[in-house]
């Protein structure tokens, strides 16, 4: 296996974490890089990715190509075993960000990038490492 | 700080006639480094695995900021630190408590069960 697909999982990125790079946000930028720099990966959860791109122009959408094609990103598919718990949780949380924060929770407590902080903590653990988009 | 020599093969693939490196082929090369570095390098059983990986890291990283940088974003060694301070400032808030609630959820996951 190639080393670089072993990197500890470094930041989940929600669809408004998305949306935000995607218009030139430079925080989450600086997050992205930082995380290359630590050898750490960006995950990037297929129904948020999808859902992004729905909601971007063609500059947009471009940028999104970029991001899913770093090195360090890893572009996380809605698996068979969490279709359930996603369905459960996406009543709330929209399948988008049901997706995001299962990834955050399939990993070692990896912080997770959202606007939906107050909805997501509804389900992970309250003190659960999340940065503000 | 001082530097150990911590290793000298001589390159020979291009007395060979093989210039033609790919990914995948090896050459050994001689390095110096400091104690420190070289005190890390002797606890590891395949150096020169260790040694690439963290390259490759390194690579990666460059590559990912050219990247960036080639499709506007300005990044800035002080945007480094604000997002490192970031990130670092959440990594000191998980407790053990925390990562005994994460393992939980973690594990209902695994059985679909986290309803």
């Amino acid at each position: 296996m190639d080393p670089l697909a072993r990197r500890p999982a470094g930041i989940v990125l929600d669809t408004a974490a998305l949306l935000a790079y995607a218009s030139g946000d430079l925080k989450v930028g600086e997050i992205v890089a930082l995380l290359a720099d630590r050898g750490e990966s960006v995950v990037i959860p297929a129904a948020c990715l999808a859902t992004a791109y729905r909601d971007v122009d063609e500059e947009g959408s471009g940028l999104l190509d970029l991001i899913a094609s770093l090195e360090h990103a890893i572009v996380a598919p809605l698996t068979r075993g969490h279709c359930a718990v996603a369905g459960g949780w996406s009543r709330i949380l929209g399948l988008d960000t049901a997706h995001a924060a299962i990834e955050a929770a399939s990993n070692p407590v990896t912080p997770l990038m959202t606007e939906h902080r107050s909805l997501v903590i509804r389900f992970l653990p309250k003190a659960w490492p999340i940065v503000d988009v | 700080m001082r530097t150990r020599k911590a290793c000298y093969v001589p390159a020979v693939l291009a007395s060979s006639g093989m210039t033609d490196y790919r990914r995948g082929m090896t050459r050994k090369i001689a390095i110096s480094v400091p104690d420190d570095v070289a005190a890390r390098l002797e606890r590891e059983p395949n150096v020169s695995a260790f040694v690439a990986e963290s390259v490759r890291i390194r690579m990666a990283a460059e590559s990912v900021r050219e990247t960036m940088a080639a499709a506007g974003f300005e990044l800035t060694p002080q945007g480094r630190a604000r997002a490192a301070a970031e990130l670092d400032a959440l990594h000191a808030g998980v407790t053990p408590q925390l990562r005994r609630e994460a393992a939980e959820l973690k594990a209902r996951l695994r059985r679909g069960q986290a309803g």
